[in-house]
Order: structure tokens, then sequence, then C-alpha cells
């Protein structure tokens, strides 16, 4: 009787001291949103990885959206009312995306959820979004899945089909016909591959290794030696996260594998530039077309500079745009639907040229953005031209 | 020569995975549950080395010196401040493990909020490994092999040939027997902790400089190291190094011939064929009820 008493309270106190933790992480989520004490809200959901190692760009898009709300509020918020940003952690996986999804629609009674951020998590999340008639809305998840994943499904980013398409057909220009793969078990990671390998079996190259890695896992030897023993022409990397991506570069330079590298835009991202430059250098990537010299990009970019310090390592600057206007772009559907969902959907489909940080908006039919990737190469620590 | 590679990238991971399994078994043979606290430790380690280094400046042996304080002393506060008063309460080894886990949670959730969640590294120069019999290594997964190599032969000489090694061998066979014939449990049990926090800080603290650092990378360091202590033998030091070199070498080897993806399916189908067919390990001997009973 005795032990069952204190092995209550031990649990007990074990659910206190989780609490804590859970308490600490989200104030640090919800950091910078509690500067609204009118019950005139305007709640939105937003759903992104802000733990594990995609937090390394959950936090910063975190930054760009405070950025944009307090702008807007700032400026009279939407019809007087402010707009307040419910942070959800998605954790980069369909699962816990799902939840947090469940959270934000049932609990907090959100109507308009910007994200997930992962493709996983758009994925996760597009489901009980459809179901609820909630609008989900991407600033960064480049899945082609995601054009079919329904009819509430929005993003302003594009679809990386392309990239991958884009990336196995330079590689075919440039005589690269036998290719090794080392991508990461994700969703978006996996997605990309397929279709890079579709487009370069079908252009005439081969896949003579097609490698993966976990997510938690941090030694790739292995597979990099199997990759050697294939001898290919060129190896194609795609990681999740600028971590794993570090890593997979280093990892492969250290075991000697002098090949060309082609793969994704976080080649470009400002970590890898810094930290693992020489091992990236030569790299050929497609990423989504941005010319950081616009003036409203520029204007964007200073901002965060200014308010933040530094611009943030782990993502190409794109996401940080394409994030800033979907939070313009759907504070301007509620000013003009309210909260009704349906009403919101029309207007979204409707968005035609419309100029933002990223450059020109138009959405497609499918609720995608209609915009390419376009390549590039790391030359002298810098991306430039392909 | 690919051979040769792959047993090369299996001592690399298994000497961590023995280093971190043998900071578990130490734990357990003393107190006798499965403390997922030097997953904490292996992180605390590795940021405060990062910390004085880089962040600080200050010379690198200085900054492990510094770190390896930091780490004991926060190893030593989860023991005084969590464990004894659950141990006192006389909670079963369960809700002891639970505790750990939330400890283990909330170092984690510290360290995020302390130094954010973009990767860091220790910026060491990448450079292509030294190319020897046909395999390649570089010059810090050399000093990994070798450090951890050292640290289990001074650890086993501790064990045996020291009277604290005694003692504590004496108090993981019997406590009662132990505290009676004067051997001093709670000193004896401060030593095991500072060992262990030892081990999982110099593993923390190579791994931060082989591969880089981020909040989470306890998790599966934990996984495999419990792994690893369980198929040595658990509560069994030197079988940790074996366990640990079995998982490295198995999980390198076998993804050569299996698809990559199977690379943690291969530690664990490994766990849980140990744990139908020797349940006690490679090495085990005493089974917990037999220990207490």
């Amino acid at each position: 009787m005795e032990r069952k008493i204190n092995t209550s309270r031990v649990v007990g106190t074990l659910v206190i001291l989780i609490a804590i933790v859970a308490i600490i992480v989200g104030c640090t989520a919800q950091s910078g949103n509690n500067n609204s004490d009118s019950n005139e809200e305007i709640k939105l959901g937003w759903l992104g990885p802000l733990s594990g190692d995609a937090a390394a760009y959950g936090e910063p898009l975190q930054q760009v959206v405070n950025l944009a709300v307090e702008e807007i509020n700032n400026n009279g918020g939407i019809k007087g009312k402010k707009l307040k940003v419910i942070f959800e952690d998605g954790k980069c996986e369909g699962k816990e995306a799902l939840s947090a999804t469940q959270k934000l629609i049932n609990i907090d009674g959100v109507k308009i959820i910007l994200g997930g951020t992962c493709s996983g998590e758009t994925l996760g999340a597009a489901p009980a979004a459809e179901q609820n008639k909630v609008i989900l809305f991407s600033a960064g998840s480049g899945s082609p899945d995601i054009t079919k994943s329904g009819d509430y499904v929005f993003r302003n980013f594009p679809s990386d089909a392309t990239s991958g398409s884009k990336v196995a057909k330079a590689a075919i220009d440039n005589k690269h016909k036998k290719i090794a793969i080392l991508a990461e078990q994700t969703e978006y990671a996996q997605a990309v591959k397929n279709v890079f390998k579709t487009t370069l079996t079908n252009s005439g190259g081969s896949v003579v290794i097609d490698e993966s890695y976990a997510s938690d896992g941090n030694d790739y030897r292995t597979q990099i030696t199997k990759i050697k023993a294939a001898n290919p022409d060129a190896i194609y990397v795609v990681a999740q996260t600028p971590a794993k991506y570090g890593l997979a570069l280093k990892q492969i330079r250290e075991l000697g594998v002098n090949q060309q590298i082609y793969t994704n835009e976080f080649a470009a991202a400002g970590d890898i530039l810094k930290d693992y430059s020489k091992e990236v250098e030569g790299a050929i990537y497609a990423v989504p077309y941005f010319n950081e010299n616009e003036q409203k990009s520029k204007e964007l970019l200073d901002k965060l500079k200014a308010k933040y310090g530094k611009l943030s390592g782990a993502l190409p600057p794109v996401y940080l745009a394409t994030q800033y206007d979907a939070v313009y772009l759907l504070s301007e559907s509620i000013e003009k639907c309210d909260l009704n969902t349906d009403c919101i959907k029309t207007e979204l489909y409707k968005v035609k040229n419309r100029e933002g940080a990223t450059g020109t908006l138009t959405i497609d039919q499918n609720g995608d953005a209609v915009f390419e990737y376009v390549l590039k190469k790391i030359v002298n620590g810098k991306e430039s031209e392909a | 020569m690919a051979f040769t590679q792959l047993i090369v990238n299996g001592l690399i991971a298994g000497a961590i995975y023995a280093l971190i399994a043998s900071s578990f078994s130490l734990i357990f043979n003393i107190i006798k549950f499965m403390d997922l606290s030097p997953g904490a430790i292996f992180v605390t380690a590795a940021f405060s080395a990062y910390a004085f280094n880089i962040i600080l400046g200050l010379p690198f042996p200085i900054a492990v010196i510094l770190a390896l304080i930091v780490s004991i002393t926060v190893s030593l506060l989860i023991n005084k401040l969590v464990y004894q008063p659950l141990i006192n309460k006389k909670s079963n080894s369960f809700t002891l493990l639970l505790a750990s886990f939330g400890v283990f949670l909330i170092v984690t959730g510290f360290i995020l909020l302390i130094f954010g969640a973009e990767v860091k590294t220790f910026g060491l120069p990448i450079t292509k490994g030294y190319e020897v019999l046909g395999f390649i290594i570089t010059k810090t997964q050399i000093i990994l092999i070798i450090t951890s190599f050292i640290i289990f032969i001074a650890l086993h000489l501790f064990m045996k040939k020291t009277k604290l090694g005694k003692a504590m061998r004496a108090m993981s066979d019997n406590k009662q027997v132990a505290s009676i014939v004067g051997i001093d449990v709670k000193k004896i049990t401060n030593i095991t902790f500072i060992l262990a926090a030892f081990l999982a800080s110099i593993a923390g603290i190579l791994v931060a400089l082989e591969q880089n650092l981020e909040h989470n990378m306890g998790f599966l360091v934990i996984l495999k190291g419990l792994t690893a202590s369980v198929i040595g033998g658990i509560g069994n030091v030197p079988a940790a190094l074996i366990g640990g070199l079995i998982i490295g070498l198995v999980e390198n080897i076998g993804i050569w011939y299996l698809p990559s993806g199977y690379k943690d399916a291969i530690a664990f189908v490994i766990l849980i064929i140990f744990l139908i067919f020797r349940p006690k390990g490679l090495f085990g001997t005493k089974t917990r009820e037999e220990n207490s009973g």
C-alpha cells in the first residue's frame, strides 16, 4: 500500500517535470505573440518543425511570421482585429503534424493553418484540414504529392518535381550518366529523388546505386562506401535538413569520393556555405527562382537582418520570403472573406500575378504556386548561375 | 578493399556505442535500474565543450576539462535531486527509468533553449582521411578509436585492481553485505555516477568532434547504447565494449548486403534475438532478481 502511494506520487512528480519541459518548449515556440490582449483577435494556426533537426528552420520561419504579424497589427490589424498566430510543432513528421492540426482545429478552433513546413507535415495534416474545411497553406513544402492532396490545400511554394527533373537533365547534359543516390528517408527527399530517378532513366542515364539514411542517424560511411564501390560518374544527394546535409558532404569527401555532386537547394543554405564551403564547391542544384535584389525581396531581408541581427543560415532566403508572403496573402483573404473558408478558398484560387517578397505569385487550379526551380551551382563558395 | 572499410566503419560506430553502453552498465551495476541520464550527460558534455571552446574561445584541452566538470556535476545533481529521493521512497525500477527519461527530456529541452536549434560544429578542417590497407580513416576517427580503447583498458584495470573498483563490484553483488562490511555506499554510488558521466561525456565530445552538435543528438545514442549493453550482458562493463563493437560491426556490414534503410532495424533485430535466446547477454551471469534476492 505504502509503495503504491509513493509510486503514484512519483508518477505525479514526473508528469509535472514533463509539463515543465512542455511549457519551456511551448514558451519559446510562442514567444513574441503574447502582445495582444484584445478579445477581438483573429486566430491563425501555424504548423512547422520546432523540435528536432528541422527546428533549425522552424525557428527562423517563426521569426518571419512574427515580423509579418507585427507589421499587420501595427497597421490596424484585419478590419480592426488583431491577428494572432498559434504555433504548433509538427516535428517534420506526418503523424505529429496530424495531431498538432487536430489540436489547432478542435481545441483552438482555427480556420486557417499556415503550414506545414516539411512536406511530411503538410501531407499528414491535409486530410484533417480537408475534412474540416480548414485552409492549409504551406509556404515551404515541395513534395509533388501535395498537388493532389486536397481542395483546401494550397501553397505558394513550387512543387519540387521540377527540382528533381531539372537536376537530372543537368546531369545528363554534363555526360554524367551513371549516378549514385544518397537520400534522406523523409517524404520530401524520397519524392524529389524519385522524380530525379525517373527523369534520369528516361533520358538515357542510370542509377547505379540508390542509398538512403534515417533522419536520426549520423553515420553514413557504409552507404558512402557502397557508393564508392559502385564507381558512379556523379552523386545525387538529397537531405531534409542542413545538419544531415553537412554531415553527408563531410563523410563523402573524407572517404575520398570526389565525384561531381548534384543536390537540392540546401547547398545554398548559409550554414552549409559557412561550414562546408570546400565540400559543396561545384555542386549543381535547383532552387525556387528568387532574386534577392528585387525591391520587395531586399526590403524583407533587410528588415529581418535589422530585427534579428542576421539572416538564418538554415535555409536559402526564398523560404523566408514565401513565409512572409503567405501571412500577408492569408490576411488579405480574411479581409475579404472573414473566416468563411469556402470564400477564402475561392479567393486563393483567383490569385494571379500578385507581387510579393518572393516575386510574382500565381496559384493554379491545384492550389500550387506557378513558379519554377532554376539551376544553380556553387562557385567560389557562392550561389552562381549553373 | 571495401570490406576493410566496413570493419573500420563498424569500429568507429562501435567505439562510441561501447562508451555509452559502459556508462549505462556501470550505473545499472550499482543502483540496479536502467538509467537513461547518460544520454543527457552525453549532450551536456558535447555542448559544454562547444561553449567553452568555440563561444568563449578557451583552448580545447581546457574546454574539455571544464566540460567534464560541468557534465559530472550535472550527473551528481541528477542522482542527488531525482534518483536518491525516489530510491529513499523505495520506488521501483520502472519509476526510476521513467524519471531518468524525464531528466533526459528536460536536459535536451534546456540545451535547445540555450543554444537554439541550428547545427553547430567545432569547425575542424575536413580532409580526405589517411589511406591504409585499403581503407580510409581520418585523424579524428583514429583519435576516437584510440581514446575509447585506452579508456576501456583503464576502466577495466580500475574495476579489477583498485580498492574502489573492488568496492564497486562488491556493492554490485550485494549492497547490504557491502555496507555491513564497511563500504561507504553513498560514496561508491557517487563515484559510480562520476565514472559513468565521464564515459558518456567523452563519448559526447568525441561525437561532437567527429560529426556535429544537435540538441537531440542523445536519443539515438541512448537506443544504441542500451542495445549494446543488453547484448554484452547488462551490468557487465567489459562486456559493454564487446556489445558496442558487435552492434557497430553488424549494422555496418549488414547494410552492405541489405538496403541501408534497414540499418537501425539490424541493431534491434539483434537485440530481439538476444532477448529471446540469451536475455542475460553474451557475458551476463546475474539477473536483477538473482542479485537483489
